[in-house]
């Protein structure tokens, strides 16, 4: 048995001198990530107080701070998003100055490893701020590249881009089918210029994709003449870009853009319906609530949510619409119907109005009941006390015959 | 512009004359107790004739069901008593005779009377428009839906004191509503303009709001636009939610 205390014994010393080993290495880790935290802290603080000062004042006081420090330090301080211009500015003279700006070309341009992928993602980001000459090709190779990643790091600098050549190359991506669409159009979306008459121009593009999106784009620019081409693209083959038609012209639109959409409310694809019954309450078509009404009891559980959402939209005036959907014959259409007199805040009103009739007829109570009990409501006495020493006892004597519960003014 | 009004508790004064039988009938008792117009759909209240089940309306005054039919039975047993009613606002009838005349509106009296002894609801009721000034009345005596009778109509506006009928003609036509409203409890004329029907205090402003409805356009808005405008209601609610972002973070949908 001697062998085997020998064994274990050698086993125990193992263990211990690899767990000091890296308890040692963990200690040495967190150390060094303080003092990188307490350099780049101090850097930004001698910038901070030197904001003013000329740059070789500037250069001159970070250099004995930096002295120590490795290019991916540096790379990372200058490549963080809140760095002042005035730091930047510093950070990225010192790195020229140790390294030379051509490393970080080269950065840019390719990667292998996956921390050459860190490096080329800060050095795309550190150029495109800087505005270096390069930065576009740079950017559109990485839109083009298979990681992700990188791709999207590309993506992102070029929507923040004030080069027209950036919005380019965004839109060349659109039609990509390497990258996402949806992906692509965000960083559109976010773009600092004026991009309505570049979407314009995409509407009649052979990709459905892009006529998507460059419809769905142009809704952020109301003043752009597309109402007519938007009309057109709601007759689209592809769903998709009906949608998007009809949904920019829910939003831009004119009454023309509201008979468009009631064409659309008997699409045989739902989100289309559902962005056509939308578009019409964004548009406050409450004279098309009767039509919209009937979709309370579409199919699909979108459409019918949309139809809920139009009629919200459409405000008030569309309760004797939902008050005549009570007796539909379609319990969804019924029970949406009064949900959204429930939301409309309108309840109140015509509770009011009957305790204010003298004998109020039983069908009439019964309506009452079935709109208060799609969404168990609870009134509060205040409706009671605001009605008035005469009609208010008559309110609680309703609301008693509803079975409506009874809580505390608040 | 074609107009209806309702007789009693808009221009015919029943709540007076059936307090006056209520407290013969039963003394001590509260005149707010009784109604104050007569209900479309027949009787609510236990006026004689109705085919409606006591139960299906629902008593919220505080004349039992079974004193208001007590108190129809005692009305209904007297001859031409919807003769004997006063004017509400005295000189109302003859100014709305006048303007139909010099307006050249089409004006309808709708009621839902019950029959009385004597002559009918309908001559009685055309005798006693006449004795106010409203010299050739056309009277439909008629039970049921305000609204539906609005839409059969094709009523332009019609003014009653009943909220429930004020609601009637919402839902089921395309008439305009106004409520005459005397009481002076401000939530109702509020919970009225919320759901898109006007409200007045008096005949009288009725028909100031009514006369300058018919003047002359001048600024190319359409009669009902003009007439939500004069009662304070909202008019077709426009953009519903302001402009947003354009695209969604995921899904091509």
């Amino acid at each position: 048995m001697m062998w085997l205390d020998s064994v274990l014994f050698v086993t125990v010393v193992l263990a211990i001198v690899a767990w000091a080993a890296l308890s040692a290495y963990i200690l040495r880790v967190e150390r060094q990530r303080e003092a990188t935290a307490a350099t780049l802290a101090a850097t930004l603080a001698s910038l901070q107080t030197l904001q003013a000062a000329p740059v070789d004042e500037r250069l001159a006081a970070i250099r004995p701070i930096l002295q120590a420090c490795t290019r991916e330090l540096l790379m990372h301080a200058a490549a963080e998003r809140d760095v002042p211009d005035h730091a930047f500015e510093s950070l990225v003279l010192l790195l020229n100055e140790r390294w030379g700006i051509d490393s970080l070309v080269r950065d840019a341009g390719a990667h292998a490893s996956s921390r050459d992928k860190w490096r080329r993602m800060t050095a795309l980001r550190i150029l495109a701020r800087r505005g270096h000459a390069q930065t576009l090709d740079l950017l559109a190779r990485a839109t083009d590249d298979t990681d992700v990643d990188v791709a999207a790091t590309g993506l992102a600098l070029l929507g923040r881009s004030h080069d027209p050549m950036a919005v380019d190359a965004l839109l060349a991506a659109l039609a990509s089918p390497r990258l996402s669409p949806s992906r692509v159009a965000v960083y559109l979306d976010q773009s600092p210029q004026h991009l309505g008459s570049r979407l314009t121009a995409l509407l009649g593009h052979a990709e459905p994709v892009v006529r998507q999106w460059a419809a769905t784009l142009l809704a952020r620019y109301p003043d752009e003449p597309v109402e007519a081409r938007l009309l057109e693209l709601t007759h689209d083959a592809d769903p998709r870009v009906r949608k998007a038609a009809i949904q920019t012209l829910g939003r831009i639109g004119s009454d023309d853009a509201g008979d468009s959409a009631i064409q659309l409310l008997t699409d045989p694809v739902p989100y289309v319906r559902a962005h056509a019954v939308r578009a019409l309450g964004e548009l406050g078509r409450s004279d098309q609530a009767d039509r919209v009404s009937p979709l309370l009891g579409d199919g699909d559980w979108w459409v019918r949510l949309a139809a809920r959402e139009s009629l919200e939209m459409m405000g008030a005036e569309v309760w004797p619409v939902l008050v005549r959907c009570l007796d539909h014959r379609d319990k969804f259409v019924r029970n949406g119907a009064a949900e959204v007199v429930q939301n409309l805040g309108v309840l109140d009103s015509l509770i009011m109005l009957e305790a204010a009739t003298d004998n109020p007829a039983g069908t009439k109570v019964a309506m009452l009941r079935r709109i208060a009990s799609a969404g168990g409501v609870r009134f509060t006495e205040s409706l009671v006390e605001r009605a008035g020493p005469v009609v208010g006892p008559r309110v609680r004597r309703l609301l008693d015959t509803m079975g409506l519960e009874h809580v505390e003014a608040v | 512009m074609r107009l209806a009004f309702d007789l009693d508790g808009t221009v015919a004064d029943m709540h007076s004359a059936l307090a006056r039988e209520a407290r013969r009938l039963f003394p001590g008792i509260d005149a707010n107790a009784v109604p104050r117009s007569t209900s479309p759909e027949g009787d609510g209240t236990g006026t004689p004739g109705s085919d409606t089940p006591e139960e299906t309306r629902i008593s919220i005054g505080s004349l039992s069901s079974r004193q208001q039919r007590e108190l129809w039975d005692a009305v209904c047993g007297q001859e031409n008593w919807w003769e004997t009613l006063a004017e509400i606002e005295p000189g109302s009838l003859a100014r709305l005779y006048r303007l139909v005349r010099e307006r050249k509106w089409e004006l309808m009296f709708v009621t839902s009377r019950p029959e009385t002894r004597g002559d009918t609801a309908q001559a009685q009721s055309y005798r006693w428009l006449a004795a106010q000034g409203y010299e050739t009345p056309s009277i439909f005596v008629v039970h049921g839906s305000r609204g539906k009778i609005a839409a059969a109509l094709a009523l332009d506006i019609l003014v009653d004191d009943r909220p429930e009928n004020c609601l009637d003609v919402a839902i089921d036509s395309s008439a305009r509503a106004i409520l005459v409203w005397r009481g002076d409890e401000g939530k109702v004329p509020a919970s009225a303009r919320q759901l898109g029907i006007g409200s007045v205090g008096s005949i009288h402003e009725c028909l100031d709001i009514l006369e300058a409805l018919d003047r002359p356009d001048t600024e190319g808005v359409g009669v009902i636009d003009r007439l939500k405008r004069m009662l304070g209601l909202k008019s077709a609610g426009g953009r519903g939610q302001g402009r947003s972002a354009a695209v969604p973070q995921t899904s091509a949908r």
